[in-house]
């Protein structure tokens, strides 16, 4: 897929795993590149950014093989953040995905 | 590429940007190769996974257009102010009230006490003469003058203890929201 495109939309991605718990770097973008095809480094500066948004907070967490990991928390902001970008999201798949199968008649 | 070429390849083309934030960024992606060798890859596999070093110190370069430490800042400047007040400001406020506001607010309430009291006595010093005049004809011219003097001098004397007593309660308004204002925005 074409790398403008994604760019906008791998924020919310972001946002969306990090709704679901705490993770770290690595396990973010393993996540995120088994599903979207995409380089595994693009997930660091969009967490980031996020962090120096005040989207996310990070703490170290000792790990038990490796060295300590940089955990990724939502904040009060970025949840709200994610809230109004997923519904703006939908709002735009609807028009599009409208816009194409009329062209299809 | 092997881990140690990759890190320098991307602090390389990082660069232009501070030197904290270049060794935030070289340790986020060595983390990344260690992962990825807990989970069986290769530096090679790891590095070709992260992608081309350039595209990706680029790609940090772009969510940085503000330096950080200006971004913080501006969180700074955002953030409501805390309204505890100092203790300097705690000691100005009340040492003045102690030693300057309340002793002349005393005095003034004092002074207005008093003229109020004079204004009263003058008042029925008066009525009682014009009374007495009114009784006793051979008194008349003098009596009437003194007790319509009097009269005259205590509706003045009405007038700037009504005007007294409005100024001094706007004054003290205003001098507890000045005191209200320093307490809250420090001296």
């Amino acid at each position: 897929m074409n790398n403008q495109f994604k760019k906008g939309v791998l924020d919310l991605c972001v946002l969306t795993i990090l709704a679901k718990g705490d993770s770290y770097g690595y396990d973010v973008a393993d996540t995120l590149s088994g599903k979207i095809q995409m380089s595994d480094g693009t997930v660091y500066p969009i967490l980031r950014k996020l962090a120096a948004d005040g989207y996310v907070s990070t703490y170290l967490k000792e790990s038990q093989n490796g060295p300590p990991r940089k955990y990724y928390h939502l904040t009060d902001l970025g949840q709200k953040k994610l809230t109004e970008d997923k519904q703006e999201w939908d709002e735009f798949t609807k028009a599009v995905k409208g816009i194409l199968e009329d062209e299809d008649k | 590429m092997t881990k140690k070429e990759y890190l320098d390849k991307l602090a390389k083309e990082l660069g232009s940007m501070s030197y904290s934030d270049v060794k935030d960024i070289l340790s986020d992606i060595d983390n990344h190769f260690e992962e990825s060798k807990i989970a069986g890859k290769t530096e090679e596999e790891a590095a070709a996974q992260l992608g081309d070093p350039s595209e990706l110190a680029a790609e940090y370069k772009e969510g940085m257009t503000l330096p950080t430490i200006l971004k913080k800042k501006e969180q700074k400047a955002n953030a409501p102010k805390a309204e505890e007040p100092t203790s300097q400001t705690v000691a100005f406020v009340i040492l003045i009230t102690l030693f300057v506001a309340i002793p002349t607010w005393v005095t003034l309430f004092g002074i207005i006490l008093v003229i109020t009291l004079i204004e009263l006595f003058a008042a029925a010093g008066a009525l009682g003469l014009l009374c007495t005049c009114w009784f006793y004809g051979p008194f008349l011219a003098s009596g009437l003058l003194l007790g319509l003097t009097l009269l005259f001098f205590s509706v003045f004397g009405y007038a700037v203890t009504f005007f007294s007593i409005k100024y001094f309660v706007v004054a003290t308004k205003w001098y507890i929201d000045a005191m209200k204002k320093v307490w809250k925005n420090g001296i």
